[in-house]
C-alpha cells in the first residue's frame, strides 16, 4: 500500500494547483475615439463609434455614438488646462470644433469625452514638431533604378529625445505621370521609424 | 560592490579547502577508472558503478570517469550498468590504503543476448536523478520521424517537453520557452539550434553520443537559464576500428566515418569522427518546378567533427567543431526576392587531467557564433537585417573525492557575449545595435552520501554579469532516498537567474534575436521545486512520477506597446512581467527487450503576466496561458522487434489545443492618416480580444514505421525504414486567420499543420 501512495503525492500536489484557473475579462462593446492631431494643421473633427461583436455584421452607419460631450484641452507644462476647445456633433458620431484653431506643435493636449450613458473617456498626447523640406533632389525617378533616387533635406524637428528619426513618405499616383515634374506632389509626414 | 564579489569568491574557495581527506581513508581502499563501450571504446557518461553488498555506488561523470573512496579492503564484486548495455560484474581484490584502477567496457545489449542478461542484480545499480532524462541515440533513430531523425523532436516525446507545432522543433520545457533552456554541444552554448526555420534541430544523430536533458532543478554546474538544460556530447570516435555509415532518406543524406589513429591497434594515439548531413530537397523542387511560390534554392548542411588525443594515462585532449548553414532563395512575386542565409559555428577544445586518483579536472575553451543575414529585395530596393551572436568562453572544473561520503565539484565559467543587430534600407543603415556583456560564474557542489540510502547534493553558483553590474547567488539542493531496493524518493529545490532574453516569432526561428540586461533592466530569476518517485515494476518496467512548481520573476521582453523606440533609453524599451508553471509528469517505460518504449503523460499549467495585457476592470494585468501551455499531453512510443530482421515502431501524441487569441469585438478606423488600406474610404479594421482567450482543437497524431535490417552484399549492414507520419491524416490546426467579408462579417480560415500522411523512406548502411 505504501508503494501506491507515494507515486500519487506529486499528482495530488499538481492537481490542487491546477484547480484554480485565471480568466481574462471578456470585452463588451466599447466606445472608439478617432482623433489625429497634426502640428500646424487645423483642429480636426473627432469621430466616436462603438465596437461590435465579431459574431455580428459590422454596419458602419449603426455604430455612431451620438449626443456625447467632447472637449479638447491644451495643457501647460505643469499639466493645467490653458485652452479649452468644445466640439459639436454635426453628423452622426462626427464632432467638429466649435472654433477654428490650429494644433500647436510640441504642445500637450487632453481629450475628454462623456457619452450619454455616462461613460467617461480621456486621453493625453504630445504633438510632434513639424518638419519642412528645404531641398529635394531627383524628384523625378524611376522606382528601383540604381541611381538618382529621391533625397530630401529637412529642417530638424525639435524634441526632448536624444535621438529621433523622421520617415518621409512620398507618393505619386499613376495618373500623375503625365504631369510636369514641377507639379508632382510630395506628402511628407512624421511617422514611426525604426532607429534606436 | 566589488568587495562583496571578492568575499563570495573567497568564501567558495574556503569551503572547498575545508573538505580535506579524512585520516580514515588510509585504512580503506579506493577504486576508479573509465567505463567505455566495448565495441567503440567511447566513454559512457553517467553509467552506474555499484559495489555489491555495501550499498556504495557512483555514476561516471561527463567524461566517463568514476571514483569510489573509502571502500572496505578485500575481495569485492563491482557491478557496472548502463541503459542499453549489458550489465557487467567484476570481482576485484582491494588493498587497504591503495587505489585500484579498473577501466571497464560494456557490450551493447542486443536481442540475441537479451535473455542472458542478469537483471536481478540491477536493482541496486540504478541512479536516476531528479528531472534528468537521458535519451539513447537509438531512440532517436528508431522511432518514426518527420523526414529525418531529430534530437529535439525525440526529446519532445518525454513528459514535460513539447514543441510549438509540427513545423517547429524548438523545445518548451516545464512551462518555459526556448530562451529558458540552455543548449550545449560539447560544453559550448548553441544559440539558435535549428534548420529549416525551426523544422529541425541542428544536431545530427550520427554524430551524437549522449543527450542529457535536465527538465528542471538542474545542478550548480549549469547556469544562466531559468528553466532547463539540454547537454549534448559528440562522439569521440571509434577507438577500436574504422567504421562508417551512409543514410539516404526523403529529405536528407547523412554520412559519417570514425576510427582510431596513430599508436598501436591496442593503444591508438587517439580517435576521430566526422559526420556530414545535407538536405536533398532539390529533386523534389525540380519536379515541382511549375508550382508557383516554391523556392529556387532551399537547403541546409551541417558538419560535426571531433578528434581526441591520449596525451598519457592521465591526460586526454579533444577538439570538436560544428558548422551548419541554411540557405533559402525565393521569388514570391515579380520584382520580389527573398534571400535568407543563416547558421551556427561552434568550436571547443577540451583537456581532461587526472591530478590524482581523487582529483579530476576539465578545462574547456569554446566559441560559438550564430549569424543570420536575410535580404529582401522589392523592386530593386534592398532591405537587410543582420543578426549576429557570438560567445567566447572558458570553463574549468574540478571534481574531488576526499572520502567515502563526499564528492566535491567546483568550477569557473567566464564568457564574453556579443549580440549585434543591423538593418539597412536601400544601402543606408537604419538600425545598428551592438550589445556586449561579460559573465563570470563560480560554482561549488557537494554530493554527500551519509548512508547508502541517502544522497544529498548541495550547490551554490555565483554569477556576475557586466551589463548592469549584477551579482547573483543561486543555491541548489536535492535529496534522494532509497525507500526500498526498487523505490526511490526525490526532492529538489533551486534558484535560477537569466541575463538574456530571446525575441522570437515562434514561426520562423531565423529571425530570433537575443537581448541582454542592462542598468535599470534587472535579470530574470525564479525558484523551482520538484518532488518525485522512481519505482521498478518487476525486472522490465520502470515508473517515474514527478511534480514540479516554478516561478519566473522579472521576465523582460521588448514592449510591444511602445509606438516608437527611437530615442527611448534601452531599459525603457522593455516590458517586465512574471510567470509561473506547475505540473505532474508520469513516465512508464520498458527500456529494453523485444517490446520496448514508453508511455508519458503530463498534466501542467504555465502562465505569464505582463502590464497592458488582459487587464481587469481595475487595470491590473491578469495571468494568461502562453501558446505553448498544454493542460494534458500524452505520448506513447513503442518499438517491437518482430524478428531479428523486422521491427515495427509507432508514436502517438495527444495534447490539449494550444491557446490562441479569438477576436471578440471589432471596429473600424475611418480617418487614420496612416491607413494604406485600399478599401472603401481606406478604413482600417481592428479586432479586439483578450490575449490567448481560447483554445485550438486538441492535437493528436499517429506516426508508424517499419524497418528491415540485414547484410548488404557482405560488406555492410543495412537498414531500410518505411514510415508514415500523421498516419490517419489528422488536420491539426496550426493557426487561424480572420478576414473581413464585404457583408461586414468576419470569416475564419484554417491553416493546418502537416495535413496528410507523409511517407518517409530511408536506407542506411553501416560498415
Amino acid at each position: 500500500m505504501r508503494r501506491l501512495v507515494f507515486p500519487l503525492l506529486p499528482v495530488l500536489f499538481a492537481a490542487g494547483l491546477i484547480g484554480c484557473d485565471t480568466t481574462a475579462p471578456t470585452p463588451e462593446t466599447q466606445v472608439v475615439v478617432e482623433a489625429y492631431l497634426q502640428g500646424g494643421a487645423a483642429m480636426p473633427p473627432i469621430r466616436l463609434t462603438r465596437s461590435v461583436g465579431t459574431n455580428e455584421a459590422y454596419v458602419a452607419s449603426e455604430t455612431a455614438v451620438r449626443g456625447a460631450t467632447v472637449e479638447v484641452h491644451r495643457l501647460s507644462d505643469g499639466g493645467m488646462p490653458t485652452e479649452t476647445i468644445g466640439f459639436t456633433e454635426q453628423e452622426p458620431g462626427l464632432y467638429r470644433p466649435d472654433t477654428s484653431s490650429r494644433v500647436r506643435p510640441r504642445a500637450t493636449y487632453e481629450l475628454s469625452v462623456t457619452t450619454p450613458d455616462g461613460t467617461d473617456l480621456s486621453a493625453t498626447t504630445t504633438v510632434p514638431d513639424t518638419i519642412s523640406i528645404v531641398d529635394a533632389t531627383n524628384t523625378t525617378a524611376v522606382h528601383g533604378a540604381p541611381t538618382r533616387q529621391p533625397s530630401f533635406t529637412i529642417t530638424p524637428p525639435a524634441s526632448d529625445r536624444e535621438q529621433q528619426a523622421v520617415l518621409v513618405i512620398t507618393s505619386t499616383s499613376l495618373a500623375d505621370f503625365g504631369r510636369p515634374a514641377s507639379q508632382h506632389r510630395h506628402s511628407p509626414s512624421v511617422g514611426s521609424p525604426y532607429t534606436g | 560592490m566589488r568587495h562583496v564579489r571578492v568575499a563570495v569568491l573567497l568564501g567558495l574557495c574556503a569551503v572547498a579547502l575545508r573538505l580535506a581527506p579524512p585520516a580514515l581513508a588510509q585504512e580503506r581502499a579506493a577504486l576508479n577508472g573509465y567505463v567505455r563501450d566495448a565495441e567503440t571504446g567511447e566513454t559512457l557518461l553517467q553509467a552506474n558503478v555499484v559495489v555489491e553488498g555495501t550499498g556504495r555506488g557512483a555514476a561516471t561523470n561527463n567524461d566517463g570517469y568514476y571514483t569510489l573512496q573509502g571502500l572496505p579492503p578485500g575481495t569485492q564484486t563491482i557491478v557496472f550498468s548502463y541503459l542499453g548495455y549489458q550489465t557487467r560484474t567484476e570481482t576485484i581484490t582491494l588493498t587497504a590504503g591503495e587505489t585500484t584502477r579498473l577501466d571497464v567496457e560494456l557490450a551493447p545489449a542486443d536481442l540475441q543476448t537479451e535473455e542472458v542478461v542478469v537483471t536481478g542484480e540491477q536493482d541496486d545499480a540504478s541512479e536516476q536523478r531528479m528531472g534528468v532524462d537521458k535519451l539513447p541515440v537509438a531512440t532517436i533513430t528508431e522511432l518514426p520521424s518527420v523526414l529525418t531523425p531529430d534530437v529535439f523532436r525525440s526529446l519532445a516525446l518525454l513528459p514535460g517537453v513539447t514543441t510549438a507545432s509540427d513545423y517547429s522543433s524548438n523545445l518548451y520545457i516545464r512551462g518555459g520557452g526556448p530562451a529558458q533552456t540552455l543548449i550545449q554541444l560539447d560544453r559550448t552554448t548553441v544559440y539558435n539550434p535549428t534548420h529549416f526555420f525551426g523544422f529541425f534541430s541542428t544536431f545530427n544523430p550520427d554524430a551524437i553520443k549522449d543527450v542529457q536533458l535536465y527538465k528542471g532543478t538542474y545542478p550548480a554546474e549549469y547556469g544562466g537559464r531559468l528553466g532547463s538544460v539540454v547537454d549534448i556530447y559528440n562522439k569521440d570516435g571509434n577507438r577500436r576500428e574504422t567504421t562508417g555509415g551512409l543514410s539516404l532518406s526523403t529529405l536528407a543524406t547523412r554520412g559519417y566515418i570514425e576510427g582510431p589513429y596513430g599508436g598501436s591497434d591496442d593503444d591508438p594515439a587517439g580517435s576521430y569522427m566526422v559526420a556530414v548531413r545535407r538536405s536533398t530537397l532539390e529533386p523534389l523542387l525540380a519536379a515541382l518546378d511549375d508550382v508557383d511560390g516554391l523556392p529556387d534554392t532551399f537547403y541546409f548542411y551541417d558538419v560535426n567533427a571531433k578528434a581526441t588525443y591520449d596525451a598519457g594515462p592521465n591526460d586526454d585532449l579533444s577538439l570538436a567543431v560544428y558548422g551548419g548553414q541554411d540557405q533559402l532563395f525565393l521569388r514570391p512575386g515579380d520584382g520580389q526576392e527573398f534571400d535568407v542565409d543563416y547558421g551556427n559555428r561552434t568550436l571547443s577544445a577540451d583537456w581532461t587531467h587526472l591530478f590524482s586518483d581523487r582529483l579530476f579536472s576539465t578545462l574547456t575553451v569554446a566559441g560559438s557564433r550564430y549569424a543570420s543575414t536575410p535580404v529582401f529585395e522589392l523592386g530593386g530596393t534592398r532591405f537587410t537585417q543582420t543578426n549576429e551572436v557570438s560567445d567566447a568562453s572558458l570553463k574549468a572544473g574540478v571534481e574531488y573525492v576526499p572520502g567515502d561520503q563526499h564528492t566535491v565539484e567546483a568550477g569557473l565559467h567566464a564568457s564574453r557575449l556579443t549580440f549585434q543587430l543591423r538593418s539597412t534600407f536601400d544601402g543606408d543603415e537604419t538600425f545598428n545595435q551592438r550589445l556586449q556583456g561579460e559573465q563570470a560564474a563560480l560554482y561549488l557542489k557537494d554530493t554527500y552520501t551519509p548512508t547508502s540510502d541517502w544522497t544529498i547534493r548541495g550547490g551554490l553558483r555565483a554569477t556576475y554579469f557586466s551589463e548592469g553590474d549584477y551579482l547573483r547567488l543561486a543555491p541548489r539542493l536535492s535529496v534522494e532516498h532509497d525507500l526500498t531496493s526498487s523505490v526511490q524518493l526525490q526532492a529538489a529545490y533551486g534558484r535560477y537567474h537569466q541575463f538574456l532574453t530571446l525575441e522570437t516569432s515562434q514561426l520562423f526561428t531565423a529571425f530570433d534575436s537575443w537581448l541582454m540586461t542592462d542598468e535599470g533592466l534587472l535579470p530574470s530569476y525564479g525558484d523551482q521545486i520538484a518532488l518525485g518517485v522512481n519505482a521498478r515494476l518487476g525486472d522490465a518496467w520502470r515508473l517515474e512520477v514527478e511534480g514540479y512548481a516554478r516561478t519566473m520573476r522579472d521576465l523582460f521582453e521588448l514592449d510591444p506597446f511602445l509606438p516608437d523606440p527611437a530615442g527611448v533609453p534601452y531599459a525603457d524599451r522593455f516590458q517586465v512581467g512574471d510567470g509561473r508553471a506547475y505540473g505532474t509528469e508520469v513516465l512508464i517505460r520498458r527500456p529494453e527487450g523485444r517490446l520496448n518504449g514508453f508511455l508519458s503523460y503530463t498534466l501542467s499549467r504555465t502562465e505569464r503576466r505582463f502590464p497592458n495585457i488582459n487587464r481587469s476592470e481595475g487595470g491590473t494585468p491578469q495571468y494568461y496561458p502562453p501558446n505553448f501551455d498544454r493542460t494534458h499531453e500524452l505520448t506513447l512510443a513503442l518499438n517491437y522487434h518482430l524478428t531479428d530482421q523486422w521491427r515495427v515502431s509507432g508514436t502517438f501524441n495527444y495534447a490539449t489545443g494550444q491557446a490562441y487569441t479569438r477576436p471578440e469585438q471589432r471596429y473600424e478606423l475611418v480617418d487614420s492618416p496612416f491607413s494604406f488600406s485600399p478599401g472603401v474610404g481606406g478604413a482600417q479594421n481592428v479586432l479586439v480580444s483578450p490575449f490567448n482567450n481560447a483554445r485550438l482543437p486538441p492535437y493528436h497524431r499517429l506516426d508508424l514505421g517499419v524497418a528491415r535490417t540485414g547484410q548488404f552484399f557482405g560488406i555492410a549492414e543495412y537498414e531500410l525504414q518505411l514510415q508514415a507520419i500523421n498516419a490517419y491524416a489528422r488536420r491539426n490546426v496550426w493557426f487561424y486567420q480572420f478576414e473581413n467579408e464585404s457583408d461586414g462579417t468576419l470569416d475564419r480560415n484554417v491553416t493546418p499543420q502537416i495535413p496528410i500522411p507523409v511517407p518517409n523512406v530511408s536506407f542506411s548502411l553501416t560498415f
